[in-house]
């Protein structure tokens, strides 16, 4: 084949059915780099993203990925999000572990990103995707001064402690029950 | 002789009369008269003045950071006793007169005000009031302060102590895809893309201010398979660089992030909006194909980061 003088067709069927579309989605986060998020040494916090999209937008799918841990950061609710229209309650959930040894005024700097692709297939040469890249540093500060815990999160925080209550008293039963039957048997 | 039984009882009468003869003049004697005023009688007058209201703002939003709605309005409820320490609140305030301001800490020239009490407010008691205020996908991020008065029935105005709350940060953008490249020739240079990319922001971060936008670019593929056109063969370039995007446009990268630079997004409309335009130069020798990148690399990515 000839390549010099070639025409090269770029999806020329493609571009038929090529009419560009919006693509949207969003996140809506607590901590920026002028807003940082405070915890105290040998805190543990979960703290909360929300995923967002516009009304009338079709459902977007998402994926996050953690870029810097700064060994104090693991994503606990998952990598893959579907994002339903008006959605302002799809949680992206961080633990943040600060280590016991910290100190006072240091930083740590986390970082993850949130990429979405459009969920059709939309013709065309090249398809786009969104992404954002969500930074924010963590600083260690006094106990004194950590600042309470949101709502939502002492919610889920509650949630957690009647969780292992309940879990404690099932074992503590079980005890009880082996203990007796065992005393029983030695009668 | 002197009967004296006689002589008893008179001494008592004696005794008796005296008492009451001291009684009654008592009575008109000055002996602890205190000073009265010349009127006997004396009228004693109180004025209790007018107060203010007194208005507490209790939450905004639930406690809950404000999420804002993408390229909309965010309705936001504030919740707030009035007092009245004239008498009850209900029949001494003058509810119409309810005002409602939040504004960024940051920049205090961003406001959001209550519209209209009538259709926004309403009392779980007669003390209470739910409020909501729309506030706007581009206000800014970070601590706001919400206020609020109201005017009693003699036109003194109580004002509430400011009420810190945080509005979260969105980061929005949506944009048109595809890119189509249209029939091109082997070798061509400096072919524009007829449609650029349009980026609109939804959300109240700035480009360059608060981040920077990016694109990866992936290697487009040919159908059949066996050639490819590498995402360097492209330059983009925002409106500001649009008429020397193939001299000076950021040339893109596959699979790296590379930032567009010269772009800029604001958060306000109507300016909220940004194109991308892409200068192509095709490479040669190329097979005579279709190309794409989701037969190549796969899809690109338009990032704030």
């Amino acid at each position: 084949m000839d390549y010099r003088n070639s025409i090269i067709t770029f999806a020329v069927l493609f571009l038929l059915v090529a009419t560009p579309t919006a693509l949207a989605l969003g996140i809506s986060t607590p901590y920026w780099k002028d807003h940082p998020l405070e915890m105290y040494a040998g805190q543990t916090r979960d703290v909360e993203f929300l995923l967002v999209n516009k009304a009338g937008n079709p459902t977007e799918n998402a994926f996050v990925t953690l870029d810097k841990d700064a060994g104090i950061a693991k994503i606990t609710s998952g990598t893959d999000y579907s994002i339903p229209a008006e959605a302002r309650n799809i949680k992206v959930i961080l633990q943040i572990k600060v280590p016991e040894e910290a100190n006072i005024g240091d930083t740590y700097d986390v970082e993850f990103s949130v990429k979405a692709a459009p969920e059709e297939e939309q013709g065309g040469n090249v398809q786009l995707g969104v992404g954002y890249g969500v930074k924010f540093p963590v600083i260690v500060v006094p106990e004194s001064e950590a600042p309470a815990l949101p709502l939502t999160e002492q919610k889920n925080q509650n949630i957690s402690g009647t969780s292992l209550a309940v879990i404690i008293i099932i074992t503590l039963a079980i005890i009880f029950v082996v203990y007796r039957i065992k005393k029983n048997k030695f009668k | 002789m002197f009967n004296k039984k006689r002589v008893l009882y008179t001494a008592g009468f004696l005794l008796l009369s005296l008492l009451l003869t001291i009684s009654a003049v008592s009575a008109f004697w000055p002996f602890d008269k205190p000073k009265l005023s010349p009127n006997p009688s004396t009228d004693v007058q109180l004025t209790v003045g007018n107060s203010a209201p007194i208005v507490t703002i209790n939450s905004v939003n639930g406690g809950v950071p404000v999420t804002l709605n993408p390229g909309g309005t965010q309705p936001v409820t504030v919740t707030l006793n009035v007092q009245d320490p004239n008498g009850p609140a209900p029949t001494n305030i003058v509810e119409s007169t309810l005002t409602i301001t939040l504004t960024s800490q940051d920049n205090p020239s961003e406001t959001r005000n209550l519209a209209l009490v009538s259709t926004d407010c309403s009392t779980f008691d007669s003390v209470n009031y739910n409020c909501v205020i729309d506030m706007e996908y581009y206000d800014k991020s970070g601590i706001w302060d919400a206020v609020a008065s109201i005017a009693d029935t003699s036109a003194a105005v109580g004002t509430s102590e400011l009420f810190p709350f945080n509005v979260n940060q969105l980061l929005d953008i949506a944009i048109t895809t595809p890119i189509s490249f249209g029939t091109v020739a082997a070798g061509e240079q400096d072919r524009i893309i007829i449609t650029p990319t349009t980026i609109t922001n939804q959300g109240n971060v700035e480009i360059p201010a608060d981040y920077s936008l990016k694109i990866t670019g992936q290697f487009l593929g040919s159908t059949p398979p066996g050639n490819t056109i590498p995402s360097s063969s492209l330059n983009a370039a925002g409106n500001a660089g649009a008429a020397t995007v193939c001299t000076a446009g950021t040339t893109l990268i596959d699979a790296t992030p590379v930032i567009i630079t010269g772009a800029a997004l604001t958060k306000n409309p109507p300016t909220n909006t940004e194109d991308i335009t892409y200068c192509l130069d095709v490479p040669s020798p190329l097979a005579e194909a279709s190309y794409s990148a989701l037969g190549g690399g796969g899809l690109w990515t338009i990032e704030i980061a």
